[in-house]
């Protein structure tokens, strides 16, 4: 586990989609979607929340020749990263820090 | 009669282009991914180009590449900074397990000489073995 990584407004939209469905594991593209980050923006605020414990990530089941397409891989949120995130979101509720919207498909 | 035949040429080439976009994309997600350092972008590679042909449309399966051109960087500094943590507690884990080791022989545990079973490996082909792990406890702590 590493040093918590800088939260900012788009690191925080990444957080507030984990936590609108924690038990969910959410795969890039749908993160795309439903933050409205691009794929640059994205994927280095996934990976250093890997490498801080806050996110872990695993292949999809099965094999692609089974799937029939490359296997996708999918970020779910930690317990640590639960914590932190809902920390965070309190702390700038609480500071009347207007949140940034996430738009669910 | 002109601007009929160019506007059903045009609209010729930009179906066929609107083919090749999967292709356009996935060779930019290639060359993006080779950009990093080779595990990472192994692995960003597969999920990238995964991405993509879970996408149904040409055109989002572009703007899903085209986002690459700007992370790359910040991708790269990120694996840097997890490799660097890595090696820092290996170092860490290391020197602490040396100076187990001569706490064990100070305290006469290991009046004999250990079995080379029982002898800590030193990892590191490329350095040389410290003569004692003491000294390397004090430069590492």
């Amino acid at each position: 586990m590493g040093a918590d990584p800088r939260l900012t407004q788009q690191s925080l939209k990444v957080l507030k989609v984990f936590c609108e469905a924690p038990r969910e594991s959410q795969a890039g593209a749908d993160l795309m979607k439903a933050t409205g980050l691009s794929s640059g923006t994205l994927y280095p605020i996934l990976l250093r929340f890997e490498n801080c414990g806050f996110l872990a990530s695993k292949w999809e089941h099965g094999k692609a020749t089974k799937l029939g397409r490359p296997r996708r891989r999918f970020y779910t949120l930690t317990g640590e990263g639960q914590r932190v995130a809902l920390e965070a979101l309190r702390e700038l509720g609480a500071a009347g820090v207007l949140l940034p919207q996430v738009g669910r498909s | 009669m002109t601007t009929e035949v160019l506007l059903l040429i045009v609209s010729f080439v930009l179906a066929d282009l609107h083919l090749c976009l999967p292709t356009i994309a996935k060779f930019i997600v290639r060359r993006r991914a080779s950009k990093l350092p080779p595990a990472l972008g192994e692995r960003m590679r597969e999920e990238w180009i995964a991405e993509i042909d879970a996408n149904p449309s040409h055109l989002l399966k572009l703007w899903f590449a085209l986002g690459l051109f700007r992370g790359i960087a910040d991708l790269i500094r990120a694996d840097r900074e997890q490799a660097a943590k890595e090696a820092s507690l290996n170092v860490v884990l290391r020197a602490e397990q040396g100076r187990l080791y001569d706490g064990a022989k100070a305290r006469g545990l290991s009046r004999t000489s250990p079995s080379p079973q029982c002898q800590p490996t030193w990892p590191y082909r490329d350095m040389p073995r410290p003569s004692s792990w003491a000294s390397l406890g004090s430069w590492a702590g």
